[in-house]
């Protein structure tokens, strides 16, 4: 019966119920089995309610997602069109910087390929890049920068693994670089024989003064956080206001009455499809710890397993079949309270462990046959999937590559410590 | 049903939109007051509270514009199927999961919210615990009614397939 029970939440989960309902099902089937009251699933929903970070996330998506809709991505195109252009492979590599910088602010939601995507893919095939490279380019770059301060899936990590969040942001810099390092060095390659623009300073001064008032944001959320100014969560209240300030009155793009509710609308969305996860997803943890359940994991592993190295690369391959069926919000609520007792037993640093992680989940939104950037740059460029699945293949081994660097060095995330 | 789809849809979005911006003057705020030494205890909570509201409300937003995150491997394979009948039986299926999953949420909700107003304890600005609670119920009631709507939808409204 209990077997039964679970193996049909398990179909519904596979037929397309919101994971925040099976979750739900899930630990009232696990309660109701195990003789407990039904009201510690209440209790423990409410549990988020206390949690201290939780306003970052709703804070630095909405804005996030005002940028988004306003010209912001048009202002940083120029500028670092303008600072960058003149390089070998310039235009392919603003595009990797600018869409890092959008998905950190947006939390890789699908925007970025959304508000840049339309933007960036006239402008490389203007200058004379395949179809092809372009494609999985834009799709790579969806996610790219994911690892980059205040990138919504590094506060939810710092949130169920009781990681501080400050110490994520920190670790994620230089391997989010490596990344955006590995994809810069192939589209050189790959521009080798395309037209590169002249760097002129004035043109650069045009354009910094155009993007003015974006240019003091990072300073003002990195900056801020690391100087102990403001703590992360002011951040996100700081961050919002300023930019709600600057997208409707300093620039005037988007009319405070008309389009921010629409706005606040779709970034809340989202924001509520990820914390009712949260939510439910607490009792899950609940249940899970009380059954001992990463331990039992550990003891099955420690069998066949005895080295960090094998355990890191048996990691790898289970985060990256994670992260081509699960959304990287569901992964990290799900996966991370059971793997990280288990990694911790074998001497992998959490924060490192974090780096890992969310290398694995940035790899999963372009690896077939499910990773959502394949879908929505197929929705966006009216192309077939599986055109898709082709173009995302060089990009898929170089990330490949640079997950290996990430995992087997962890100095890259560890330095700062 | 569309009128009350509506009217369920507007509830979330003005609630969302108080709830957004009150938690955004408010932090700010309470930063500002800081650098006066002025600080008042009851902000934070509050915040966290709103937080947890806007989750809700988000949530009903997200069953109107079907963004819940979900496994949906079945849903892709099934988007240019031209077998209507299967995609109608598989979204009622998803839409009851659902509907039991809130439900129990609800009752859960409920009980431990009797529960609380037996021994209900001040949380802040002399609010007690169990009208905390109850945004759980309320909240997921908001829920209930909207995936309620969208399965009278599929019968009745020809144009949602």
């Amino acid at each position: 019966m209990e077997v039964l029970a679970y193996l049909s939440i398990g179909v519904l989960a596979l037929i397309g119920v919101p994971i925040f309902a099976v979750m739900t099902l899930f630990a009232a089937a696990a309660f109701f089995f195990a003789d407990e009251s039904i009201m510690i699933l209440a209790s423990e929903v409410y549990k988020l309610a206390n949690a201290p970070t939780l306003l970052t996330i709703p804070l630095f998506t909405f804005a996030g997602y005002l940028m988004a809709e306003s010209q912001s991505p048009k202002r940083l195109l120029n500028l670092t069109h303008a600072a960058l252009g003149w390089l070998p492979g310039g235009v392919a590599i603003v595009s990797l910087v600018i869409c890092a910088f959008f998905t950190a602010f947006t939390g890789a939601s699908g925007v970025t390929i959304i508000a840049l995507g339309g933007l960036l893919y006239p402008m490389l095939l203007a200058q004379n890049y395949d179809e092809d490279f372009t494609l999985g380019l834009i799709t790579t770059s969806g996610s790219l920068g994911l690892l980059f301060p205040p990138s919504l899936p590094i506060i939810l990590y710092g949130i169920v693994a009781k990681v501080d969040i400050d110490k994520l942001f920190l670790a994620g810099i230089l391997p989010g670089i490596l990344l955006i390092l590995v994809l810069s060095s192939y589209s050189i390659y790959k521009g080798k024989n395309v037209q590169t623009s002249t760097f002129r300073w004035s043109e650069l001064w045009e354009a910094i003064k155009g993007a003015r008032f974006e240019i003091p944001l990072p300073i003002m959320v990195i900056g801020g956080i690391y100087s102990g100014i403001i703590t992360p969560t002011e951040a996100s209240a700081l961050c919002a206001f300023y930019v709600l300030i600057m997208v409707c009155f300093l620039y005037r793009d988007l009319n405070l009455f008309k389009d921010v509710p629409k706005v606040t609308a779709q970034s809340m969305s989202l924001v509520g499809a990820i914390l009712l996860i949260l939510c439910c997803a607490l009792a899950l943890t609940n249940y899970f710890v009380d059954e001992e359940i990463p331990s039992k994991i550990l003891e099955f592993m420690q069998e066949s397993v005895t080295s960090k190295y094998t355990f890191l690369l048996l990691l790898n391959v289970f985060l990256l079949a994670v992260g081509a069926m699960m959304d990287i919000f569901s992964a990290i609520i799900v996966v991370v309270p059971i793997i990280l007792p288990i990694a911790t037993e074998f001497g992998v640093d959490p924060i490192h462990l974090a780096i890992i992680f969310l290398t694995n989940l940035e790899i999963g939104y372009i690896t077939p046959p499910v990773g959502i950037n394949l879908f929505i740059s197929s929705f966006r460029f009216d192309k077939s999937v599986l055109h898709l699945y082709k173009v995302a293949i060089p990009y898929f081994l170089l990330l490949l590559i640079a997950l290996l660097i990430i995992t087997y060095i962890p100095w890259l995330s560890l330095l700062w410590f | 049903m569309k009128t009350l789809d509506r009217l369920l849809h507007n509830i979330s979005l003005y609630g969302v939109i108080i709830a957004v911006f009150v938690m955004l003057i408010l932090s700010v705020a309470n930063i500002l007051l800081r650098q006066f030494e002025l600080t008042y205890l009851w902000i934070d909570p509050l915040v966290r509270h709103m937080v947890f509201l806007a989750t809700f409300l988000g949530g009903s937003l997200a069953v109107g514009e079907r963004q819940h995150i979900k496994i949906d491997i079945l849903s892709r394979l099934l988007e240019n199927s031209p077998n209507i009948f299967l995609k109608k039986i598989l979204r009622v299926i998803i839409l009851i999961a659902t509907l039991l999953a809130v439900s129990i949420l609800i009752y859960s909700s409920y009980q431990l919210v009797l529960l609380e107003m037996q021994s209900s304890m001040e949380v802040f600005l002399g609010i007690p615990s169990s009208y905390l609670i109850a945004l759980i119920t309320i909240g997921m009631g908001l829920i209930f009614l909207r995936l309620l709507v969208q399965l009278g939808l599929i019968f009745i409204d020809k144009e949602e397939f």
